[in-house]
């Protein structure tokens, strides 16, 4: 293997293992530095075998440098993330606003011929509902706009924990959503965390909050600010 | 019953106790960095035992914590190296004679059976 490639194999590496562990550059540039040198030297020593190979899966590497330090433990306040909900569920109404308005607007200009339709819906008086072609495509175009707008508000939650540890609302706060171990969450535990907001503005959240404020009574140390999924999915948020 | 796979288990069973006191003597010889503090314990060990990759990082982040190594990042190599500190060699010097009591009676064990 060329001494390049290497190179670029290992920043790759250092790079997923990065990403396992949600926390600010500084914070974790030191952990990182000293993975480099060590990687670099098993590198040197191996017979061209991929990084993983050699010193174990970024997810395990990014495990072991999350256990010897304490970047997550302090727990944020349900305060704090209420005021981050606030911005977060703005952000979701915003998109889901811009959203069903160009919904609509192709449903006013170009789906459905709004006179014909309109007509539809005015012929009622004989008590025959008529599904017209026009009066089913309405209902499953209505239908699919209803099914995105929650993929919006679930997916928004979702997407960015997954990728970034944490939602817009939860970075201006500097919070992040790990892992009890402190390394980044799974896809499963992203969603499962999040599904108090499948319905479409997130009414089940109340309860999942107050589910886990009446469970910290038991355990305030193990279960502080931990909503029921967070308890659940094995989720916490910190202060990062 | 596996009387191969049976032992393999016993055997990393017993060896998991010795990773720690083989850092701090491997640290006792000369401070080093993660890696080739893993790779003297599987050298001194005769591959016996070794640390796998990243393994080493929350057994030495602890050890500094509970004050007996320290890590200082050496500016020009950019290496993180660990030594032990006044309390860590009073620390090995107890634990030297602690495992020494304990390994000659398991010696003795041994040899009688």
């Amino acid at each position: 293997m060329g001494k390049n490639s290497m190179i670029n194999q290992i920043d790759l590496y250092i790079n997923e293992v990065s990403q396992c562990l949600p926390y600010s550059k500084e914070m974790k540039q030191d952990a990182l530095d000293e993975l480099r040198i060590d990687v670099q030297s098993a590198m040197n020593e191996s017979e061209g075998e991929a990084p993983s190979a050699v010193f174990g899966s970024p997810r395990d590497v990014a495990l072991n440098i999350s256990q010897g330090n304490d970047w997550h433990h302090e727990r944020a306040r349900w305060t704090t993330r209420f005021f981050a909900w606030i911005i977060d569920f703005i952000a979701e109404l915003i998109v889901v606003i811009a959203f069903l308005s160009v919904g609509l607007l192709v449903l006013i200009f170009t789906i459905i011929p709004w006179n014909d339709l309109m007509t539809e819906f005015t012929n009622w008086e004989s008590g025959i509902v008529d599904f017209s072609l026009q009066g089913i495509l309405l209902l499953v175009y209505i239908s699919i706009l209803t099914i995105l707008t929650v993929i919006i508000f679930v997916g928004y939650n979702v997407v960015l924990e997954y990728y970034y540890g944490a939602t817009i609302g939860k970075k201006l706060f500097h919070l992040a959503v790990v892992d009890q171990t402190g390394i980044r969450i799974t896809w499963k535990q992203a969603i499962i965390r999040n599904f108090s907001k499948v319905l479409i503005i997130e009414e089940f959240l109340p309860v999942d909050v107050i589910l886990g404020m009446i469970l910290e009574r038991f355990d305030p140390e193990k279960t502080k600010s931990q909503r029921g999924l967070d308890i659940l999915a094995e989720t916490i948020v910190v202060k990062v | 019953m596996n009387l191969d796979k049976e032992l393999q288990k016993y055997e990393i069973e017993f060896k998991k106790g010795f990773s720690k006191p083989l850092i701090l003597f491997t640290l006792a010889e000369k401070p080093d960095y993660p890696f080739q503090i893993s790779k003297t314990v599987r050298e001194m060990t005769k591959d016996k035992i070794s640390i796998v990759g990243s393994n080493i990082y929350p057994i030495l982040t602890n050890m500094e914590k509970s004050g007996i190594i320290q890590g200082i990042k050496e500016e020009e190599s950019r290496k993180r190296v660990y030594s032990l500190t006044d309390d860590g060699k009073e620390f090995l010097t107890s634990l030297q004679q602690t495992m020494k009591e304990f390994v000659d009676i398991i010696q003795e064990m041994i040899d009688t059976q």
